[in-house]
């Protein structure tokens, strides 16, 4: 067979080119710590990558989500028990009532006292967090309780003790949602109408009533009757108490799930479009290597010619 | 009985040879980088010995033969080679187009800038979470408008890009058609003067050797087959329907027009190639190479054949899909009363716009470019103050962009998923086309080297034989100068 000058120099050259190329991928991998550079490098994986990234991008939006929840929750916990506290002052102050024999001056200021408490309570009930109402259901930019003349009103109910079973399933069907994650559509917290109540004795009245009771403007029942009614209303306080603990421990463990599955997905795209730097760096100099021998063997080569024995 | 001369008209035959031998490797290794140069052979043959045609009366025994005679000056060229050459030559002239296109392509989807449709298509929908957790915020009511206007702007921009890739390939097409013309022109010359050349028996080895080139460069344009009649005329035609382009009544040129519409639709822009008959050329009468390419790739909307308006096509239809379901949506929610629009909250209002839709044309509703507060992110119609906080049907949207078993339309990521797995799967079936097609040609370019090239150590060693045997032809004229002059010189002068 013949070798030609031609067939040598474009040999080595192609050769040469054929190393180069691989040394430049390495470097690029190298440097941008990145396995599939282009789409076409590794069909499959960059596929498999933009899913991961585009999971990895919602968890994010996730993750806000979760945080803006929890930090929902915690208000909503807090204003619940400052509720508490105060329905509970009110019961004490219910007891302590009852079992003396009060004259009308110290009534009077049990009475103020009370309407003290009353007015504070209807302002937790009106609690802003981040300017919005917590507890006003959908409605987050107007005072959702507001008190006239002895009566309370919630967003559309004008009068709470009239109120329907209707009317108050309407107002509180509306809990503010968000997305925690693909599947997971989640109630943040409660509604002021299942906080207050309706009817006769819901917490405004009960205040109401008592007061009433105090000043002497009504006569009838007897002061061991808002005792009960105050530790009902403490129950019922700490019900929804324990329903945003229950939603608090929810919303914690999809967070923890959140992480673990963020944890894996950052690991299975490590593994489609990462690079183990140690074995590349190998395969580069194994590359190199190979480089500077066809450079040294091919310059050895390419020089000599019959030429240079001749005389 | 030969003359007393007849040794020196030997000796100069053989001179004769070495020389012309001598030239010959003095012009393989002054070519021995010129592209396209094909080696050449001293071809000799030995003379017979004068007048031994004919009668046989009157001739001696042992005649002598008269010499050398040099025959010609062949090229050594494998035929077959070439033929081998020139389809690997088409094949990868068309497959180094489309990976060219497709490597364009693949820039247009992997946006190395935060512009990857995947992240915009992201952060449109994480403003949708925001919408539906902060309904009542106009800052966060911009934020989606911009959003959705980003998300817009790249489908647009995606759409236009690949548009622009299209153009350039229409243009491509008429820059080829060029080229192709011109190599018809310039083999029809070829073939003229090697007739002329070639006529009293000469060989026009550098006329061959720049047609040859000629040839090779045209099949990497276009199929081509040719044949060579016995007065060294090369016959081309092209594509599988054999039309002829050159051949011995001369030159038969291609031509390109705007006769065709292009993808959306407008008269005579794009062009159309038209075969010396004046018929519109199909992709059969193409056969293959660079043209071939470029209509394939300018053309392909379909899985069988993928060029620029498949995916045109493909993120079209993911345009459909996004302003399909946000609308459907959207028009079921109600707006935020404002002053910008006249404090009401109505349904039945469009997100993006209905008309046209194509990633070409996506952009929002006039609704929502006249005001923010007509994103409908309300299930319920806002009176008064109550419901200003309702997002319902902005996680409606994200549920229904998002969810994975929605039977009308499929996930909004699995379509996008879809366009890039095409896009990686096909610049990597083509890249590796190129590959193969470089192996292939390499592979007929040694053996093409082989037979054809130049090897210096090879011409070194002709030229120590041609300079010896010159020498020795040139001792040989000394010997018979001796010879005669012993013969003229001192004849019959015995006892002088």
């Amino acid at each position: 067979m013949r070798v030609t000058d031609s067939m040598l120099t474009s040999g080595l050259m192609s050769n040469l080119y054929a190393n180069l190329k691989t040394m430049s991928k390495y470097q690029n991998q190298i440097i941008t710590e990145r396995k599939i550079l282009r789409l076409s490098d590794d069909p499959i994986g960059a596929v498999k990558a933009m899913q991961i990234d585009a999971i990895l991008n919602a968890n994010e939006q996730y993750d806000k989500n979760i945080s803006d929840a929890t930090a929902w929750l915690d208000q909503m916990n807090t204003a619940l028990m400052d509720m508490n506290e105060v329905v509970m002052r009110a019961k004490d102050l219910a007891v302590q009532a009852a079992s003396g024999t009060y004259s009308q001056e110290q009534r009077d200021s049990i009475s103020q006292e009370v309407k003290e408490l009353q007015s504070h309570f209807v302002n937790l009930a009106n609690t802003k967090f981040m300017g919005k109402y917590i507890f006003g259901g959908f409605n987050t930019t107007a005072t959702p309780f507001s008190v006239n003349d002895g009566k309370i009103s919630y967003n559309s109910i004008d009068d709470l003790s009239s109120a329907t079973k209707t009317e108050a399933a309407a107002e509180a069907n509306q809990i503010r949602q968000c997305r925690l994650s693909d599947s997971i559509t989640f109630d943040v917290g409660i509604n002021g109408v299942q906080i207050m109540g309706i009817g006769a004795d819901n917490i405004f009245n009960v205040f109401q009533s008592f007061n009433d009771f105090l000043t002497g403007d009504n006569t009838s029942g007897n002061l061991s009757e808002f005792t009960d009614k105050f530790s009902a209303a403490q129950d019922s306080i700490m019900t929804h108490l324990a329903d945003v603990g229950g939603k608090q421990i929810r919303v914690d463990l999809i967070t923890q799930q959140h992480q673990s599955a963020e944890l894996n997905l950052y690991d299975t795209l490590n593994k489609v479009a990462g690079i183990d730097k140690t074995e590349v760096i190998t395969q580069y100099e194994m590359t190199k290597n190979a480089y500077n021998a066809a450079l040294q063997v091919g310059a050895r080569i390419i020089q000599l010619s019959l030429v240079d024995f001749l005389r | 009985m030969a003359t007393a001369f007849y040794g020196l008209h030997i000796a100069k035959t053989g001179l004769y040879a070495s020389q012309k031998g001598l030239e010959i490797v003095g012009n393989n290794i002054a070519n021995v980088n010129t592209e396209g140069y094909t080696r050449q052979q001293l071809n000799v043959s030995s003379l017979k010995p004068p007048g031994a045609s004919g009668t046989l009366l009157g001739i001696e025994k042992a005649m002598v033969g008269a010499g050398v005679r040099v025959e010609s000056i062949k090229q050594c060229r494998d035929k077959y080679l070439d033929i081998q050459y020139r389809q690997g030559n088409s094949d990868m002239g068309e497959w180094q187009i489309k990976a060219d296109s497709l490597f364009t392509v693949e820039d247009v989807f992997n946006d190395t800038s935060n512009a990857e449709l995947e992240d915009v298509l992201g952060l449109f929908f994480s403003s949708l979470e925001e919408l539906s957790k902060s309904p009542e915020g106009a800052e966060i009511r911009t934020l989606v408008r911009q959003h959705a206007i980003v998300l817009t702007e790249t489908m647009n921009n995606y759409s236009n890009r690949l548009e622009r890739l299209q153009n350039e390939l229409n243009d491509n097409i008429s820059v080829v058609v060029g080229q192709i013309n011109s190599l018809i022109t310039s083999i029809h010359d070829f073939n003229n003067q090697i007739l002329k050349y070639e006529r009293n028996g000469d060989n026009a080895n550098e006329l061959r050797d720049k047609r040859n080139t000629a040839l090779d460069n045209l099949s990497n344009l276009i199929g081509i087959s040719y044949s060579e009649n016995s007065a060294g005329v090369v016959t081309v035609t092209i594509g599988e329907n054999n039309v002829c382009v050159v051949d011995e009544s001369g030159e038969h040129s291609l031509s390109a027009e705007k006769i065709m519409p292009d993808y959306f639709g407008n008269s005579d822009s794009f062009y159309a190639v038209l075969l010396p008959t004046g018929a519109v050329a199909q992709i059969s009468d193409i056969g293959g190479g660079a043209l071939k390419g470029y209509f394939d790739m300018r053309d392909g909307d379909n899985l069988a054949n993928i060029g620029v308006p498949y995916f045109i096509k493909k993120l079209d239809d993911l345009t459909a899909a996004i302003v399909e379901t946000v609308n459907e949506v959207h028009n079921q929610g109600y707006t935020y009363p404002s002053s910008e629009n006249g404090e009401i909250s109505k349904n039945g209002v469009d997100f993006f716009n209905p008309e046209n839709i194509s990633a070409k044309t996506m952009s929002l509703s006039n609704e929502l470019i006249e005001s923010i507060f007509n994103i409908a992110a309300s299930s319920v119609e806002i009176t008064g103050d109550f419901h200003k906080g309702n997002g319902q049907n902005a996680l409606k949207m994200l549920d229904i962009l998002e969810k994975e078993d929605i039977a009308v339309i499929s996930n909004i990521h699995q379509h996008l998923k879809s366009i890039i797995s095409d896009i990686a799967v096909q610049t990597s079936y083509s890249n590796g086309r190129v590959d193969n097609e470089n192996i292939l040609l390499s592979s007929i370019s040694y053996k093409k080297s082989c037979v054809s090239g130049v090897s210096t150590d090879e011409e070194i060693t002709n030229m120590v034989m041609f300079q010896k045997a010159y020498s020795a032809s040139a001792r040989l004229i000394t010997a018979i100068d001796e010879q005669l002059d012993t013969l003229i010189n001192r004849m019959g002068i015995v006892g002088r």
